[in-house]
């Protein structure tokens, strides 16, 4: 939708109040002139002028959050999260292909509000369930001295105990586990002892407390130790609790803030977390799902099949060596001076090939600089065809920034953008319709520059200085309210070190991490907490181990979230 | 080609699995044993405007009408054709005085289920698609209450969709051929002969694992939150609708699922495949419906608002000189180009032509599946190609809409409805949006049509109540 808001939003006259905060008026707007309702408090696009200089008070100033949503209590599973649950689980992932796809309903597939299951979600939930438990039959451990083809009532007992405290992540109930020794029993009676394990782990497998992560609460509002263990697994792991965390859990170690990072610094070891990061810096940044398949045939033409998985590879491993290891950063991830290329991709790029798989090579005297430049992200945020400065100006205001750009008004989609004049540049064009003296100015003050300096990369990523009459393009920029500051930027490269040296950036990081990690979008009540998480980090200079310290650490993460 | 199983449906329950598959077949045999006729629904739908002024769309009189330049592909189905201009969707997710009658979102999340958003990002009720399977199911007159959804094109947004079970709940898509097989026909390879006593065995212990789950899903709603309790509440709703489905075997005709091939692999993504998957699609609906594993099935070309790219027209990319560029039907559409959103239009039309001819196909009982089926058409937005002004007009009260077969005689077909005036010949627009007529009595009338009872107003109460008097 956002693509397609913004290829209608070529004028808004962004006024009115959106999400619960306003726009500031351009600069040199007069009042009136449909730029917007004029200066307001606090309203940076995200810590502006009206919020008082360069050097915001609170990290969350400015910040305008989401519409008030509850805490649901209960998060479903993703598909991500089953596959990596049923792998850790059963140590198979057969039929998984059934599930369906999750629609997002925001950055992340994980926010709650949006895991209903449809009937069709079911229907491959319920196939996946039953290709899942064939074969686990014949696979999960028995307790010692139990066949599992001549299950006794007893054996049966003893493997729930055991095998739902793992896959309930938490200890079973009496009644669960009477409930499931009773669909034995009654199994039994049509089956042989296999078949009636099978339909044993069938109906677990469609049970809600193995499909739903519920976050049981303590009179205080303080999640207790087992949701806590879930808490911390699926955001670090994408999967279940391992035996020592579930150990933790019940011996009361994720209680404090200490045992918690404890936890996570554990966790993060794991190579299942540097996958799992992947995911949640892709979704951040939009980089997940990208086809190149879907670009024109133009753009595409010259490549490589390999030219995919490249792009794939280089965002990965961005996040794995700039940003998750221990010497990375967030300014390393966004804006660092070094990515990795394979063949195919180094060409595109114009570097220097390796010789096979990925390189790290350095991005100095390049147009690039990490991820902001990386050709998936910009793939992601472009046309089939060619570049938009809509989308990409649209991206780097709201999802990097966590700036509030207002949908286009009704009027936007009734007018066409005007004919290119003679001699004229695709900037000169676009500006004369959005830019200043038009009524769409207000909204496009902020989106226009930082997509002027993404004009010298075509759909893919690909850099070139010149169009395709040999002019030169203008990537300049005057990038207007990131810190309260307005400053001038060369091209998409500085565009980049700039965003990555800002504080707006690094609470926006927390703020996604945090909405990754709660399974909802935050809003106002949430304000404290981010700037709880946000203040303790350093502008650009945090890895993401540092940043989910701080959060994990924060006493919101030990808790469920308001529940009205 | 297909695969020919020619298999006795009572022979299809090997396995539980089978039975999961093939419970909706038991239900329909039911419901034939009891008298009620089989009726099949179909939805389709492309994304952007479908009209585009005085250029393209049907005209003429009230039976000697031609479709027009931009569905000419459908002539040689103009007897079982009901074709509607000037109607006219509703919705308010931009907010303004004239919000309900523009916008992509507006008539995207509208088309199907005349709501609304009213800003919540999503449509606000179910699409006619889920609805009408839904109440089938729950009158007893249809299998399953499963109404699958197939999509070939890209997504435009992931909310910003058509089909919704209910509100803010969209129905995923089926988007590969591989997904769509394992999805409607995935167990048939696999069964053999069985008789019936094993088979009523299965069909126990697979209720017995369903509502053991139940129980367990009904054991965790007290301690949630009320919102989390309403969203843990439909996921019970969804493993009774599972089990519901469960019914003992009977005799039934043979069906033969389309074969996969090469299709199992193909990139769904890849523009040049489009055509073959959809023509995938399009059997799988024609076999599904054989086979009576649905009765309601929808199908959609990309998502509202998408740029859906057709590189086989081979039409340059279209440049406004303002960073918007493309060879899309959506960069077209406001590029004021009407010959060449002909060809863009005109492949809708030709491949939903070519899906009609398999609904009409003659079938191993000498019936077509036409006989039982109303198939309506829908695009998101209405006319987007105002002469004399730009291309961008996204209004919703000059659309223009099908309906293709009768059931029965029931509707009046070889028709054309003509509602408004055109305000692109001269004619004012806010007359002719005065005379354009809501979409809310169409889809009573197709709702009721395909024997829902007891509904006689659908989406917003605002689009008023009734059928539409004109179809009969």
């Amino acid at each position: 939708m956002r693509l397609a808001l913004l290829f209608l939003a070529l004028c808004s006259a962004c006024s009115g109040e959106i999400l619960g905060g306003a726009l500031p008026m351009a600069p040199g707007t007069p009042a009136g002139s449909g730029g917007g309702p004029g200066p307001t408090t606090g309203g940076e696009l995200g810590g502006g002028p009206g919020s008082g200089g360069a050097a915001a008070a609170r990290p969350s100033d400015g910040m305008t959050l989401g519409p008030h949503r509850t805490a649901l209590g209960l998060r479903r599973l993703t598909r991500r999260e089953y596959v990596a649950t049923v792998a850790d689980l059963l140590g198979t992932t057969a039929g998984t292909a059934s599930l369906t796809a999750d629609v997002p309903l925001s950055h992340f597939d994980n926010n709650a509000h949006g895991l209903s299951v449809s009937l069709a979600a079911a229907g491959g939930l319920a196939r996946a369930a039953e290709a899942l438990s064939t074969a686990a039959a014949a696979t999960v451990p028995m307790p010692q001295g139990c066949g599992r083809d001549a299950l006794t009532p007893a054996c049966m007992r003893s493997f729930l105990d055991s095998w739902l405290l793992r896959a309930l992540r938490r200890p079973p109930t009496s009644a669960e586990v009477d409930r499931y020794q009773a669909l034995y029993t009654s199994l039994r009676a049509t089956a042989d002892s296999r078949e009636a394990l099978r339909g044993v782990l069938e109906a677990v497998l469609m049970s809600s407390g193995f499909l739903y992560r519920t976050e049981g609460v303590g009179p205080d509002g303080t999640l207790d130790g087992y949701a806590l263990a879930s808490r911390l697994s699926y955001l670090v792991w994408g999967s279940m609790p391992d035996d020592a965390l579930l150990s933790a859990a019940a011996g009361g170690g994720l209680a404090s803030a200490e045992g918690r990072v404890e936890q996570l610094r554990r966790l993060f070891r794991d190579p299942k977390a540097q996958d799992a990061m992947v995911g949640f810096a892709g979704q951040w940044l939009g980089a997940q799902g990208v086809a190149l398949s879907r670009k024109d045939a133009s753009v595409l033409q010259g490549t490589g099949p390999t030219l995919q998985a490249e792009l794939e590879t280089e965002f990965a491993l961005l996040v794995k060596r700039e940003w998750a290891s221990d010497s990375g950063s967030l300014r390393s991830f966004l804006a660092g001076k070094r990515t990795y290329v394979g063949p195919e991709l180094a060409r595109l790029y114009g570097l220097p090939a390796p010789q096979s798989g990925a390189a790290a090579v350095s991005l100095e005297g390049s147009p690039r600089r990490g991820a902001l430049t990386a050709g998936l992200v910009i793939a992601a945020h472009s046309k089939e065809s060619g570049y938009s400065v809509p989308l990409i100006g649209h991206f780097v205001r709201t999802d990097v920034l966590c700036q509030v750009i207002p949908p286009p008004p009704v009027d936007a989609q009734n007018q066409s953008p005007p004919a290119r004049l003679p001699g004229e540049s695709y900037r000169q064009t676009f500006e004369r319709f959005t830019g200043a003296g038009s009524a769409c100015v207000g909204c496009h003050t902020f989106i226009n520059p930082p997509g002027y300096a993404y004009t010298s990369f075509d759909a893919i990523g690909r850099h070139s200085d010149v169009d395709s009459t040999g002019t030169a393009y203008d990537t300049s920029a005057r990038f207007v309210e990131l810190d309260g500051k307005t400053t001038e930027v060369p091209d998409a490269a500085a565009l980049a070190e700039l965003i990555a040296d800002s504080r707006r950036v690094q609470a926006c990081a927390a703020r996604m991490a945090m909405e990754f990690a709660f399974g909802r979008t935050l809003h106002e009540a949430d304000l404290a907490a981010l700037d709880a998480v946000a203040s303790g980090l350093s502008p650009g200079r945090d890895s993401l181990l540092q940043l989910l310290e701080a959060l994990v650490g924060s006493e919101s993460f030990a808790r469920r979230g308001p529940t009205q | 080609m297909n695969v020919p199983l020619r298999l006795r449906r009572r022979d299809l329950f090997k396995s539980a699995a089978a039975l999961a598959l093939l419970a909706p077949i038991l239900r329909s045999t039911e419901a034939r044993a009891q008298g009620v006729p089989i009726k099949r629904f179909v939805t389709l739908c492309h994304p952007n405007g479908n009209d585009y002024g005085s250029v393209g769309g049907p005209r003429g009189g009230a039976t000697g009408f031609n479709f027009g330049t931009y569905y000419q592909a459908l002539e040689r189905h103009r007897a079982d054709t009901i074709a509607l201009t000037g109607m006219r969707l509703g919705g308010i997710p931009w907010g303004g005085e004239a919000a309900d009658d523009v916008g992509h979102g507006s008539g995207g999340w509208a088309c199907l289920t005349a709501r609304s958003s009213q800003n919540t990002g999503s449509a606000t009720g179910p699409s006619v698609d889920q609805f009408i399977a839904r109440k089938l199911f729950e009158q007893r007159q249809a299998p399953t209450a499963n109404a699958p959804v197939f999509r070939v094109g890209p997504m435009a947004g992931t909310r910003w969709q058509s089909h919704y079970e209910a509100a803010a709940v969209p129905v995923p898509h089926i988007t590969t051929p591989e997904q769509a097989f394992r999805t409607l026909f995935g167990n048939l390879a696999g069964a053999g002969a069985n008789g019936n006593q094993a088979a009523a065995q299965a069909i126990a212990r697979r209720r017995s694992v369903l509502d053991a789950a139940w129980a367990d899903c009904k054991g965790g709603l007290s301690v949630l939150p009320a919102e989390g309790r309403a969203q843990l509440d439909e996921y019970c709703a969804r493993i009774r609708d599972l089990e519901s489905a469960l019914q003992a075997p009977a005799a039934g005709p043979t069906c033969a699922p389309p074969a996969l091939g090469t299709l199992a692999t193909i990139d769904p993504n890849n523009p040049a495949n489009y055509a073959a998957i959809t023509e995938y699609f399009f059997k799988c609906i024609e076999a599904a419906f054989v086979c009576d594993v649905t009765r309601v099935a929808s199908f959609t070309f990309g998502t509202p608002a998408v740029r859906f790219n057709m590189p086989w027209l081979n039409l340059p990319t279209f440049d406004f000189g303002s960073g918007i560029t493309g060879s899309d039907q959506h960069t077209y559409s406001h590029g004021e180009l009407p010959a060449q959103l002909a060809r863009f239009v005109g492949w809708y039309a030709s491949r939903f032509a070519e899906l009609l001819d398999r609904l009409k196909a003659v079938q191993a009982d000498g019936s077509r599946l036409l006989d039982s089926t109303l198939v309506y058409w829908t695009g998101e937005i209405g006319d987007t190609y105002p002469t004399g002004a730009s291309g961008a007009l996204h209004d919703l009260a000059c659309h223009t809409m099908f309906v293709f077969g009768s059931m029965g005689g029931l509707l009046k077909t070889g028709k054309l409805h003509a509602f408004a005036r055109n305000p692109f010949a001269g004619y004012q627009s806010s007359l002719a949006k005065s005379e354009a007529v809501r979409h809310h009595g169409l889809l009573v009338s197709l709702i009721q049509a395909m024997g829902v009872t007891g509904v006689n107003q659908f989406g917003d109460p605002n689009g008023g109540s009734g059928v539409l008097q004109q179809l009969y």
